[in-house]
């Protein structure tokens, strides 16, 4: 059965495309059928993030809105076999969008593919509620600071009302937190939250902790999903998020940080 | 949340004045505050009187708030404040739908408006004040009952036990809203807003295991974080109404 999850976070900027890239392109590496949908109309970035923007004939839009097939615009990866993606268009403007048409398309997704991966604009309007809305799962990108804490608890309680599932009263939208752009230096300082604090007050599940790390800025500048960086700490740390999203129960490491001892046993057992 | 203002007489002069008056006892919290109009008094009129509501959104809007909509009027009265561009709530069970005037602008969507603290006073009672827009979703209102939520209370979420007591085993989270009309427990941290005795009762009480709130409110009386003692923050604490005053205790 297909998974659809959106990449949503509120806030803008913690890192849901890069996100999407790596955890899109690391199920691929799995060997599960994989499509990274761009829900930001308007600002098209995915594509750029996934090395295929110059491939971009037709996109999301034009298939929602009848224009072109899926098959016309779904872009294969040229590194996996069982990565594609979808773009969004840089044209149109937010509202190109309709709820039926995202629904139709998605559905048709479910039919070709495992993972069914949503990239969310920022916000908690429109384009936020619709990227959502046929979610199976969520992944809530999270910055260790306050405004995306907030952020992100606001969008757990939109899930709760504003998806398919919740509009037929289904088992609700899975969740799980990624954090992101995570500096232990700054966490150890007090500048940032520390991840016990944001579990406490989010109270969701951690999927992973994605430490901050310049080859982020690297693989975006070359198109190639941090994932594939596997000497990078973002790139192992996102290796592991992919491997718990597919059921193995890993310990949380944050590569080269010293730690308290029992740190971990604590966060691990303590997530639920 | 929505604020409802109790609509005496529509003749009074001085209605803005009074009501910018109260805004400034904390704007931070009024700012643009969703005001409804409760028309039930001016429906027990013999002959309801002719009211002018566009004059009336105007004052409220100068106040600093925003007059959303009218409940409990005659289809008099009713139809003149439609015709002003306010919409008309259900009266009684105001609770549980999209709000006509949020749902336009695809936004937010209705707070419940609990019912006016009684004494039918010179407005504004303001049951309970609110600082953002509404909050974006708003839970099942359940009536008569102590209502029990197991998930926490998400910023934009708000929740109200319509007569009777609420019970919160979790958090409610900084933008977040726990109303009811009798008494509020909540068992996790309170970093939102907890309003107990919605509909007046001056007897409610509200109790919280972790107190670290943006507002706290019994019956219309409340306290905003900047007027709350700092010893008291993290406390256990159970809150009343003595003399008038909100009397916030710690419990050991
Ligand atoms: N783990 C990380 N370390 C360093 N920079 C990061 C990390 N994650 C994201 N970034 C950077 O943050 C910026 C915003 O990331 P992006 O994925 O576009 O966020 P969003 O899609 O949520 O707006 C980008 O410049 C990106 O390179
Ligand atoms: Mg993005």
């Amino acid at each position: 059965m297909a998974r659809v999850i959106v990449m949503t976070s509120g806030k803008g900027g913690v890192g849901k495309t890069t996100s999407t890239a790596a955890i899109g392109t690391g199920l691929a590496m799995r060997e599960k059928k994989t499509v990274v949908v761009d829900f930001d109309v308007g600002l098209r970035n995915l594509d750029l993030i996934m090395g295929c923007e110059r491939r971009v004939v037709y996109d999301f839009v034009n298939v929602v809105n009848g224009e072109a097939k899926l098959g016309q615009a779904l872009i294969r990866d040229k590194r996996f076999d069982d990565l594609y993606v979808l773009a969004a268009s840089q044209t149109r403007d937010k509202d190109a969008l309709t709820k039926e048409g995202v629904v139709r398309v998605i559905d048709q997704l479910r039919e070709q593919f495992d993972y069914i991966i949503c990239d969310s604009p920022a916000g908690i309007e429109k384009g936020a509620q619709l990227a959502m809305y046929c979610a199976d799962e969520a992944i809530i990108v999270t910055n260790p600071e306050v405004s995306s804490v907030r952020d992100s608890d606001r969008i757990l309680g939109l899930l709760g009302s504003k998806t398919q599932r919740a509009e037929k009263d289904e088992e609700p939208v899975k969740q799980h937190l990624l954090l992101t752009r995570y500096d232990a230096g700054r966490v150890a300082r007090g500048e940032m939250l520390k991840v016990d604090d944001i579990l406490e007050i989010l109270s969701i599940p951690l999927l992973g902790i994605i430490p901050e790390n310049e080859a982020v800025l690297r693989a975006s500048n070359t198109g190639n999903p941090v994932i594939l960086d596997q000497e990078s700490t973002a790139g192992k740390a996102y290796a592991d998020a992919v491997s718990r999203l597919l059921g193995e129960q890993l310990e949380h490491r944050f590569p080269a940080e010293p730690r308290p001892r029992g740190f971990f046993a604590r966060l691990f057992g303590g997530a639920a | 949340m929505v604020m409802v203002l109790r609509l005496v007489d529509p003749a009074r002069a001085d209605f803005g004045q009074q009501l910018a008056a109260k805004v400034a006892q904390a704007p931070d919290f009024y700012r643009d505050a969703p005001v409804v109009l409760d028309l039930e008094t001016l429906a027990r009129w013999p002959a309801p009187p002719n009211v002018d509501f566009q004059a009336l959104a105007g004052a409220i809007a100068e106040a600093g708030l925003a007059c959303v909509g009218v409940q409990n009027g005659t289809p008099h009265l009713t139809q003149a404040a439609k015709r002003a561009g306010l919409a008309a709530f259900p009266s009684a069970r105001p609770a549980n739908r999209p709000n006509a005037a949020a749902e336009t602008d695809g936004t937010a969507v209705a707070a419940p408006a609990p019912r006016a603290a009684a004494p039918a006073q010179p407005p504004p009672p303001a049951p309970a004040p609110a600082r953002e827009a509404p909050p974006a979703v708003v839970q099942k209102v359940v009536k008569g009952k102590t209502r029990l939520v197991t998930e926490p209370v998400r910023s934009g979420q708000q929740i109200y036990a319509r007569d009777g007591d609420l019970i919160v085993m979790g958090t409610v989270n900084a933008g977040g809203e726990v109303l009811a009309d009798g008494n509020v427990h909540i068992y996790g941290a309170l970093r939102g807003k907890a309003i107990a005795g919605a509909s007046g009762d001056r007897e409610a009480r509200l109790f919280c295991q972790r107190f670290d709130p943006e507002l706290v409110s019994i019956a219309g009386l409340f306290r905003i974080a900047d007027q709350i003692e700092a010893d008291l923050i993290g406390q256990r604490v159970g809150i009343r109404i003595v003399d008038d005053t909100l009397v916030i205790d710690r419990l050991s």
